[in-house]
Parts: C-alpha cells; structure tokens; sequence
C-alpha cells in the first residue's frame, strides 16, 4: 500500500513536489464530467506537507511528524482502537475513498500520516457506546494527517464519531481519510465533525464497502476551515445493502466548500438517501455534487437523493450538482434540489411575534439542519454545531 | 387475443416499421450535386466557399478567423466519444444542382419529390405561412405568404440575407454564438452555408407557423446551416425546423448553429423534431437572448442521429423575460443523444421552466445535461426544472447531469428529477381493464411523451407519437 511519494515525481503524473513538502494535486471531483465553464469538474489544491509550516508571527515551526512506520504521538484511545504503525497485512478491498481524490493524496495519506487507526468490531459484537476519537491540531502539532480504517465484521454493530476541532488563530492544516467495511449484516454509524478553525486548511475523503445485508450510515458535519474539501463514496456491492449519507455544511466569511457525495448501486435491492442541508452566508462559496449511481444488476434498487440551501446573503455562490448516471431499468431513484432565502412572510410573522431578524435567521438555520443534528448521539457536540452557526449567524450580521 | 396472434400482430407491424421508416427518411437520392469541395478543412476550402458565395470581405475575414480559433480549440473533454469523427473526411460543402426558387415546380423533379415524400409542400398549403428547404449546403426552395411580405415580415435564406439585409446580418451574425464558445461553433463559423433568416417587425404577430426542413443528401458530407431570427418589440412568431437524412454507412456531420433574438415583449416558439440517421453526428449550437418581457419557448424532439450533443440555450437578459424548454428524446440502439438545456438569469424577476423526457431502449444513451445560472441582480427570478427518464431495459442507459449555480439569495430556485421503468402496477392494472401487457406498456409510454406533444403542432404531434409508437413496436413483446 505504502508509495514513496517523490516517487511519483517521475512518473508523469500531475502534481509538483517541492521542497518544502507542497503537493500541488488536481483532484477529479465529477463521476461524469460536464461542460468545464461550469467549474465544477476538478478541484485544485496544494497538500502541505509535513517539513514547516509559516505562522503569522514569522515564525517557522517544524510540524510534529514521525518517521514513516511509526506511531504518532500519544493520546488516549478507545479500547477497541488500535492505533497502528501501518495498515501492512490488512486485506482492505476496494478502496472507495479514492475517486474523488488523486492518487497523491492517497499517497500522501499513505507516505505521511501521523495518525492511523484501526477500529475493528469482532462478529456479532454490538457496541452500545459511540466510539468518539477527538482530533485537534494545535499550535504546536498543526498538520494533522490521519487513515482511518473501522472495519465492522459479520452482524456487528457501532457508531463512531470523529470530532475535529482546533483553536481558534492557528493555521492548521488536516488531510484525512477514513474507509469503512461493513460487512455481512453489520450496521455502522459513522459520524464526521469538522469544527477547525477559519484559518484552517481541511481535506477529507471517507470511501465505504457495504456488504450483503448491510447498513452504513454516514453523518458528516462540515462547519470550518477556511477552505474545506471533502468527499465521500459508498458502495453498495452486497444485496440488500444500504446507505444513509446526511450532510450539514455552514459557509460564512469568506469560505470555499467543495464537497462530493456518491452512493454507488452495485448489489440487488439496495437503498440509498442522500440528504444535504446547507446554510450559505456572507461571501461564501459552496459547490455540492451528489449522485446516485445504479449500476447495470442493481436491480430492485432505490435511491434519492435532496439538498436545500439556505441562502442569507446576497453575495453568496451556491451551486448545486445532483447526478444521477443510470445502466438499470428495474430502479427508481430521484432527485430534487431547492433553495432560496427565508421566506418573507415567515420572517414578518416571526417579527410580528417579537422575535427579530437574528434571532428569527438562527431559528430558521436551527430548524433547517435540526432532522440531521438530532441523529448526532452526543448532546455536546449537538449543542457545539448548533453554538457554531448560531455565532455565525451573529458574526454576519455584524459585518452585514 | 391469443398470444400467437398478437406476437403474429407485432411481428407485422414491426414488419411495418421498418419499411415506413426507410420509406419515410432513410430513402436517398442518387448524388447529383452541381458542385462540391473536397474533403477535409483548409483555409483554401473556405476561400472557395466564400468566392462561390459572392460574399463580402467581412464574412471571408470572418470564415478565416473561425477557421484559425477551429484550429487552436481543443475536442470537448466531456460528453460523448467523439472519436469516430475525422475531418478529413468530411466534405463541407455540397451545392444542390439548382438554385433557389420559390415555386417547387422549378425545383429539379428528384429534389421536389424528396421533399414531397417529406411532407413539406403538403404541410405548406395546408398550415404554414412560409417554408424554406434546404437540400445539401444550400437552400433551394423558399417562399412565404404574400399576406406577412406585405406586413414586412422578411423569411429568406442566409446567402439573400447576407446581401440584401447586410447591415443587419453584419451586426447580429456570431455575435450570440461567437465563433470562440466551442470548437464546433468554430467550425460552423467556417463552412456554415444555408440557412434561414427571419425578421418580424414590431407589432407583427404571426398566426401559423413557419419552418425550414433541412436534408443532407449526400454520404460523407456536413451540412452547417446558420438560422438567424430577429423577433422585434411585441412581435411574435412560432419557427418550426425539421431534419432529416438518408442513411449511409459513412458518418455524415451536421454542426449547425441557431440564434434567436426577441426583443422586447416579443414571443418566439422555437420547435424542432430531428429524426437524422443514425450515421450522423449532430453537434448543434442554438441560443436565444430574450428582452424585457420576451418569451422563448423551445420544444424539441430529438429521435435520430447517431451521437447528438445540443443543449438550447436562453439568456434572459431583460427583466421580466420567460423561458420555457419542453424537450423530449428517445435513444435506440447505437444512440448516444446528450440533450438538454441552459439558462442564464441575468435579469431581475424572469423565469425559466425546464420539462426535459427521455425514453432509452436497445442499448441506447439518453443523457440529460442542463446548466441553470442565476446571476447576481437576478432578484426575484424563479427557475423550475423536472427531467423524467424512463429506461425500457438495462441494456440502456439514462444519465442526469444538472448543474445549478445561484448567485442571487432572493431567487427560487427547484430541481427535480426521476428515473425508472415502466410501473408494472400500472400494467397490472391497465390489462386488468382488457389491455394486452404491449398496448398497456405502449399507452403509458405515450401518456410519458404527452407533455411535450401537446406542445406541438397537431400535424407534429402526430408526427412525433407516430415516432415512438414506431419506436415502441420494436421494443415491446
């Protein structure tokens, strides 16, 4: 699995190492291309990587990597993770985390992770806690690159949670990924929080094998970082499989997101929902692809796939690109997007009521994003990603 | 019905299908043209085109200048392969022995009759107020009512109209479609021959339709005809275009290139049912730029073809503009048909509805591609979109690829889309009624097509059930 990343230097592929440790990487972010003024076929970013990193003070500090193979830095871990040197000798499969993201992140990843965890839930185990693995870069450990790979056995059940956060000012960086294997029966709940903060740089791919009779249900939360880049890619290979794939993602400032989102249809009678609630301020910019993909033999499949937005200001970019590429006739699947403002009358009769603009924009956020919120089995960061965009909703007011 | 007699039933019309189908469009006739350029594309060929045009200096600097922007673009790095198509291959001009007329008995006998076996000259006595025909790279037919020439109403070919309304053309001509927006259009920008040109004064409303029919005869060759419509202030008029070739079993190219100018208040239906053969390569560019208070409506048909990439677009550039797109298509065996739609909002409070259907059976590819832009100003503007797919086996493929982006939070903007097969409730339920499982299926496949029926034309709309039922017969039982 391990690449050398300088490697790949010489092979002709697109991205430049420098060195300082830059990878300059074009990630393909549409299953289907279309026209390119459009601007939604690629992404273009720049892994930094692990040598310095410049802080604001003039400052440069030498992020905290280790030597390939060996374990990063210490922390507390749940008692059914291992964190790991490397994931040499696990049987992974198929990799679904790479399609949205060039193999140089997966080399990167691979090469230069200081964090890897392997959760494994033995067969029939069914976990009554969430598993929560708190990540948070700092001023003194700002890049943080963590491979993630839970591997849920035959009938077994969990939920795990992967709580990102950092302070407030310091420039960090997280490039992540994390692979789920639901196998025969099981039924995984996994559940991303991305809180870092507005100067951080965050890339993210999560890729997931749902097997026969199996369920995977992905949550991911997407409220920081100044520029995020996200993805995630299920693939529904065994009969009755499913997927269910709730996003929440807040722009404010001066934000970029850029996210993509795919269930794939392999198997017979497999269902899937994708579900995107949004909320769109100030001079943020989002791009949000989401495609249900049935593929020839998935029949007796369903799948829909919804996104609203809610749109509070008028210099706002929202676009939306909800695919549906289908080989077989024996499924039903849709679609549907809406957006737009809050309504005026819903406002004037909030008003009416004494509640004023600010408050009535943050019960409006509040109830758009609440169906997906509640599913989080945990108050604190329930009650954090709400604290988040309501402080959002204040801070564009007073810069309104 | 015993089972036997209705397979012997199916089996008959089937039968049925083909030969009106090779009747109907696939006949050809002998290559009689009076000239034609060689193949490939060069800066010598286009010279030539334009010499034998007697055109003026500006449409020759014009020609060269698309020829060199043909040149520097790339091949589209999306859509459907494009691999099979070889320019050198193709010979891009064509002139038909004759020359235009307005009487179809002083058209060339073997050409009048094409037509006739087309329907048009029956089509014009009976409900159009004008038709154009265009066999090969020129228009050889064209007439209109003397009733809209006394109103002021000019309905002509492109070559007339580039002399006698220079000024005009020279304005509007490529300035909508630049030569510079893709590589086709570039191409068109060269070669482009025949064509209509359309100018209804303020005021003027048009009760019965005009059309141009376009046949390319020839095996091997492109046809690049230029429609320019100029609908002024209040004016309206419905433009119906049809198209139609012979099949061969070398690819043919058809790279034409339509745009659409409604003025203020004015209203523009614009209808197209294409059936090309399944040798051609239909790589169409049209454009509308509507006005305040203008109204484009598109209806379009796409059956033939072999690859098809055409997405009409609307730039609502006025405040309070509308534009409808009712779009249907329905792709068979060796078919990849990529249609859809743009929409630019780039005025406050206009509209666009989008209502797109595609049927895909034999293997065929039915893509769905549509961009809806809501610039920033566009305050109040609404958009609505609904694309319906219905695959009629999974050997077939139906793809949705919209993209929407929304720069303006005080717009409304929705989208929705579904895809599936036939309900076998609604079959159950229907043969319960006495319908065999075939006429069920055929009925509820009609009842799919009806949005964009009634739309049309009754004559078309004729027309084009009379297509899918055709369509149907070789799918079903």
């Amino acid at each position: 699995m391990n690449h050398d990343i300088r490697q790949l230097q010489d092979t002709g592929e697109t991205g430049k190492i420098q060195d300082t440790g830059k990878v300059e990487v074009t990630f393909q972010r549409m299953p289907i291309r279309t026209w390119s003024r459009s601007h939604v076929n690629d992404a273009k970013l720049v892994l930094q990587g692990p040598d310095k990193i410049s802080f604001p003070d003039g400052t440069d500090r030498k992020a905290d990597f280790p030597a390939k193979g060996h374990p990063a830095s210490e922390q507390t871990i749940p008692e059914q993770t291992k964190q790991v040197q490397n994931f040499d000798g696990l049987v992974l499969g198929e990799d679904a985390a790479g399609l949205f993201v060039s193999a140089q992140m997966g080399a990167f990843l691979d090469e230069r992770a200081n964090r890897r965890y392997y959760l494994r839930i033995p067969d029939g185990q069914a976990e009554k806690e969430p598993i929560l693995l708190s990540l948070h870069p700092d001023t003194e450990d700002p890049i943080l690159v963590d491979d993630v790979i839970i591997e849920a056995k035959e009938g077994s059940r969990a939920t795990v949670i992967l709580n990102y956060t950092s302070e407030a000012g310091a420039p960090v960086r997280h490039y992540g990924r994390t692979r789920v294997i639901a196998h025969r029966n099981a039924e995984v709940k996994l559940i991303k929080i991305q809180m870092l903060n507005r100067n951080a740089d965050h890339v993210d791919a999560v890729g997931g094998v749902v097997h026969e009779g199996a369920q995977l249900d992905v949550i991911l939360a997407e409220l920081g970082a100044a520029r995020q880049t996200s993805s995630c890619n299920i693939i529904l290979e065994g009969e009755g499989g499913g997927a269910k794939l709730d996003a929440v993602y807040l722009g404010d400032g001066e934000r970029s997101l850029d996210m993509s989102y795919r269930v794939e249809h392999r198997g017979r009678k497999t269902v899937s929902h994708i579900c995107a609630k949004g909320v769109l301020m100030e001079r943020s910019k989002k791009v949000f692809r989401d495609t249900l993909d049935f593929i020839s033999g998935s029949s007796g499949s369903k799948g829909r796939e919804e996104e609203s937005v809610l749109m509070l200001s008028p210099e706002v970019r929202n676009i939306s690109v909800p695919l549906m590429p289908c080989g077989e006739d024996d499924v039903e699947g849709e679609h549907a997007v809406s957006s737009g403002r809050p309504d005026e009358r819903i406002l004037f009769y909030l008003a009416s009521r004494g509640i004023d603009e600010v408050e009535a924009k943050k019960l409006l956020t509040e109830a758009a994003v609440s169906s997906i919120v509640e599913k989080i089995p945990d108050a604190s960061i329930r009650d954090a990603i709400l604290a988040v965009m309501r402080k959002s909703i204040e801070k564009g007011e007073e810069t309104a | 019905m015993e089972r036997t007699k209705i397979a012997e039933k199916m089996e008959r019309q089937r039968t049925m299908l083909e030969e009106i189908d090779r009747e109907r469009f696939d006949f050809r006739d002998a290559d009689q043209s009076r000239y034609k350029t060689g193949k490939g594309l060069t800066a010598d060929i286009v010279t030539e085109i334009s010499k034998l045009k007697n055109e003026p200096d500006w449409m020759l600097e014009h020609r060269l200048r698309s020829l060199d922007i043909y040149n520097r673009l790339p091949m589209p790095s999306w859509g459907p392969p494009l691999d099979e198509l070889n320019m050198d291959e193709i010979v891009t001009y064509v002139k038909p022995d004759t020359s235009m007329k307005n009487d179809w008995n002083q058209v060339p006998g073997y050409i009048k009759n094409t037509f006739e076996r087309l329907g048009i000259p029956q089509a014009e006595r009976e409900s159009l107020a004008g038709v154009g025909a265009q066999y090969d790279s020129e228009v050889v037919y064209h007439n209109i009512r003397e009733e809209l020439r006394k109103q002021g109403v000019i309905y002509t070919d492109m070559e007339t109209a580039v002399r006698e309304h220079e000024d005009m053309v020279r304005e509007l001509f490529m300035k909508l479609v630049p030569p510079e927006d893709h590589k086709f259009v570039a191409l068109h920008g060269a070669v482009w021959s025949g064509g209509s040109f359309v100018h209804v004064p303020e005021g003027v409303r048009l009760d019965i339709p005009l059309q141009s029919y376009f046949r390319l005869n020839a095996p091997g060759a492109g046809q690049f005809e230029h429609t320019l419509i100029v609908v002024e202030k209040g004016a309206g008029v419905h433009f119906i275009e049809g198209c139609s070739a012979p099949k061969y079993n070398v690819l043919n190219l058809h790279a034409g290139c339509v745009e659409l100018y409604v003025r203020e208040g004015a209203t523009l239906r614009y209808s197209t049912i294409e059936n090309w053969s399944r040798n051609m390569m239909n790589l169409n560019t049209k454009r509308a730029l509507v006005e305040k208070n203008g109204t484009i409506e598109w209806i379009s048909g796409t059956f033939g073809s072999h690859i098809t990439m055409l997405y009409p677009s609307s730039i609502l550039k006025g405040e309070g503009a509308r534009s409808t797109f009712t779009g249907i298509s329905f792709s068979g065996n060796g078919q990849n048909l990529d249609t859809g739609t743009k929409v630019v909002h780039a005025a406050p409070n206009t509209f666009s509805t989008i209502h797109s259907r595609s049927i895909s059976k034999d293997g065929g590819v039915a893509v769905y591609r549509s961009a809806v832009d809501i610039l920033p100003g566009a305050v109040g503007s609404k958009s609505s979109a609904v694309c319906e797919s219905l695959m009629m086996d999974n050997a077939s493929r139906a793809d949705t690829i919209p993209v929407i982006d929304i720069r303006c939070d005080r717009s409304d903007v929705g989208h929705e889309a579904k895809i599936g097969r036939i309900s076998d409730q609604a079959v159950f339920y229907l043969m319960t009624r006495g319908l065999t499982e075939e006429e069920a299926k055929a009925m509820i496949v009609r009842g799919f097509v009806e949005p964009v029926a009634k739309e049309l034309p009754l004559e078309y709309a004729v027309e084009m059930n009379r297509l899918v039922s055709l369509e149907l017969e070789g799918t079903i039982g």
